[in-house]
């Protein structure tokens, strides 16, 4: 009894993306039950119940107490923080010394988005990459096709404009292009980032970055003013909404499709690219650590590999969660497009395993630093005026972006 | 590194500090930590009613730990005794099965915090300190009564239950009692659907596979009848079968709107949960609180939806 090592995890109750999942336990429980069958000499126990939203707090609670889980979630916002407060152990050793592990198996965005000034931190479970909603029915009403994959900003924007409209011949404007297509996703599907690698430098003032903010204005205009809300979405009158993976899996299918969006016909495609970019924005993932201070680093790194790099815990992603397996290969599997094919079996396909595979390899992680988030805030107040209109685009930008380097580097 | 480590948990210490000083600064009352653990947090009426509770924690300076076990007794019973380890002042309880629930409510008597429960009973209620609960028989009643008259007294109707709740046997067994009287209207099936919309709609859709004659849908919760609408969706009866739930959920009045749902008994949840975080301040005040608090349920339909 005494060889037996006990491995705390650290997990919240529900879903990573904020839709419905009453079983979320699940996924886990089979992974820990088949693990320790595997490994009769480590037993795994978790804290159950934590909401997400209470998540962040009791994992900080338990790191002032220093007694935090050995493998612990890590949401996306903790990320930076706790890779640069080295609570995290730093697992490239761990991956190098492992001959049973190929991490060349993972999408290397995938890998991408557990790295911190590039050292890898911790490894996602599962992602969650952007694609594009598209109001079918009111697409057919207008006499427009639904766009191809490859589609171009200009496509969206004609698509747009034409959809823009005073449908009841009041003087307002009631049917609109899109929402929610902000200028973060604009700079991203234009193959543009906005700080470097190394969190020293903005590139608000790159071209790139400066035509997707023009981008978002332009399309912004042709609503007038207007504030096109999830309301007038919900209900039918917009065309596009940028939309993640999982809820498309959440509300593709029975039986939460009579939930929402019940009114209409609809699908995801993927997004538009500009001029310079590709047809996908940034990716979401969950994402497993170790603690630094664990003293079962061995059995923990054998664990997260399980979760993270096991084909039938990588298939339950499919199974039980609104996710993509990170293991291309699984994705890409006949197993993966029988799943896949539960949410569309009447229609063509628009998301296959092939345009997931795409999308993810395509979308965008960003830099990794301690003010991100604190920058882009910066950044999101002052476009939320050149956008409304009330400042010009290019000096505005200009302007932003020596303001934020000087707050980059005090 | 270690350094680092230091200094990000004194900032956070420090925030903590704050935000208890400021509490304190705002009410004089003690600050009291509160612990709850709900069947499931995949339904919007338990966010609701804790939502209720919360408001007057923190607006008392308090801090409430929210719990889901997901519909696991055994994880709840693990959550309370975790929530007696944390030494929480009381704890709310929503019972994943009202009677296996018994070892934790004994846990929390032997180290003397108060258990209040919320929404459904519990079976050895000796052991709590209150329970405050919708009038659930008389929610059966007004879905049975509104039932039959819309049948007029003749019909198959099956039932989408959840036996392990007493809320929910309550329900039923009101709505069973009322139709009694008819002896036109036959009970043609039933099934567990543990209040879950994703365990209604296989649910319903066996009931509709062994019943070419279905009228009527009575189900325990609304979760349960958005899975029954579903089932009845894809099979293309949905416009041949009266759907009746309980809650009052937003997507309920939705589908009542949308002509897919006849009617649900409206419960209030966050007024629930109100009652329930008062009741349990004016416990750890000293005072003596009432042993069930009853609080009463509307029928919700087409005529009066846009009231609500």
């Amino acid at each position: 009894m005494n060889n037996i090592v006990v491995l705390e995890l650290g997990i919240f109750a529900g879903s990573m993306y904020d839709v419905p999942n009453w079983q979320s336990y699940k996924t886990f429980d089979e992974a820990i039950e088949k693990f320790q069958n595997l490994h009769p000499n480590i037993r795994i126990k978790y804290r159950s119940g934590t909401l997400k939203n209470d998540y962040s707090e009791w994992l900080a609670q338990k790191i002032i107490n220093g007694d935090e889980p050995d493998v612990f979630c890590v949401l996306p916002g903790d990320f930076n923080t706790f890779a640069s407060i080295g609570i995290m152990k730093n697992l490239d050793e761990l991956i190098k010394r492992d001959k049973s592990f190929n991490i060349n198996r993972m999408y290397l965005n995938a890998i991408k988005f557990g790295q911190f000034q590039g050292v890898q931190y911790a490894i996602p479970k599962e992602l969650d990459p952007q694609l594009m909603f598209v109001n079918k029915t009111l697409l057919k009403k207008e006499g427009i096709q639904v766009p191809k994959g490859n589609w171009t900003w200009e496509d969206f924007y004609n698509i747009c404009r034409k959809i823009t409209k005073d449908t009841d011949g009041d003087g307002k404007i009631d049917q609109f292009g899109s929402v929610g297509f902000n200028w973060k996703i604009a700079v991203y599907t234009n193959g543009e980032q906005f700080f470097d690698q190394s969190g020293k430098k903005a590139m608000f003032d790159s071209k790139g970055v400066i035509e997707a903010v023009k981008f978002v204005k332009a399309l912004n205009d042709l609503n007038q003013n207007f504030k096109v809300n999830l309301e007038d979405f919900d209900n039918g009158r917009v065309a596009f909404r940028p939309f993640s993976f999982s809820a498309y899996k959440a509300y593709k299918t029975y039986p939460y499709r009579i939930i929402k969006y019940a009114q209409f016909d609809w699908e995801c495609i993927k997004l538009p690219r500009g001029p310079n970019g590709r047809n996908a924005s940034e990716l979401n993932a969950m994402l497993f650590g170790i603690s630094s201070r664990t003293k079962h680093t061995k059995e923990a790194w054998e664990f997260l590999k399980f979760i993270t790099y096991n084909d039938e815990i990588q298939m339950d992603v499919l199974r039980y969660s609104h996710g993509i397996p990170v293991l291309r290969d699984v994705t890409e599997s006949k197993k993966a497009e029988e799943e896949l094919l539960k949410y569309n079996p009447e229609e063509e396909i628009s998301v296959d395993t092939k345009v997931l595979s795409d999308v993810v390899e395509q979308s965008v992680v960003p830099p990794r630093f301690h003010k991100y988030d604190e920058a882009v805030e910066i950044a999101d107040r002052e476009i939320y005026q050149i956008i409304k209109g009330d400042k010009e685009v290019e000096d505005t930008l200009i302007k932003l972006n020596s303001e934020l380097n000087d707050f980059l580097n005090q | 590194m270690i350094k680092r480590i230091a200094l990000f948990l004194i900032i956070i210490f420090m925030l903590f500090s704050t935000s208890c000083i400021n509490n304190e600064k705002v009410s004089n009352i003690k600050k009291y930590k509160f612990g709850a653990s709900y069947m499931t947090f995949n339904n919007p009426f338990f966010v609701e009613l804790n939502n209720g509770i919360k408001d007057v924690v923190e607006k008392n300076g308090g801090k409430l730990i929210t719990l889901d076990p997901q519909l696991d007794i055994q994880k709840q019973i693990q959550q309370i005794k975790e929530l007696v380890y944390e030494r929480v002042d009381v704890i709310f309880l929503n019972p994943v099965d009202w009677k296996e629930i018994k070892p934790a409510l004994e846990i929390a008597k032997r180290a003397n915090i108060p258990v209040i429960v919320v929404d459904a009973p519990v079976y050895d209620d000796e052991l709590v300190e209150c329970t405050v609960v919708s009038d659930n028989y008389n929610a059966g009643v007004l879905c049975a009564k509104d039932m039959i008259k819309r049948l007029n007294g003749k019909g198959n109707v099956v039932i989408l239950e959840h036996p392990s709740v007493k809320s929910a046997i309550d329900r039923i067994e009101a709505y069973e009692n009322t139709i009694k009287e008819y002896p036109d209207i036959k009970i043609v099936g039933r099934r567990a659907s543990d209040g879950q919309i994703e365990k209604a709609m296989p649910a319903m859709e066996s009931l509709l596979k062994m019943n070419k004659q279905i009228d009527a849908v009575m189900c325990l919760n609304d979760p349960t009848a958005m899975g029954a609408i579903a089932a009845l969706e894809k099979a293309g009866r949905l416009k041949n079968v009266l759907v009746y739930g309980v809650d009052g959920s937003q997507n309920a009045k939705k589908m009542i709107k949308q002509g897919k749902m006849i009617a649900t008994a409206a419960q209030f949840p966050k007024e629930i949960g109100k009652i329930a975080a008062e009741a349990a301040l004016r416990k750890l005040a000293g005072e003596k609180i009432e042993h069930e608090i009853k609080v009463p349920v509307i029928l919700i339909d087409k005529n009066n939806v846009d009231k609500y």
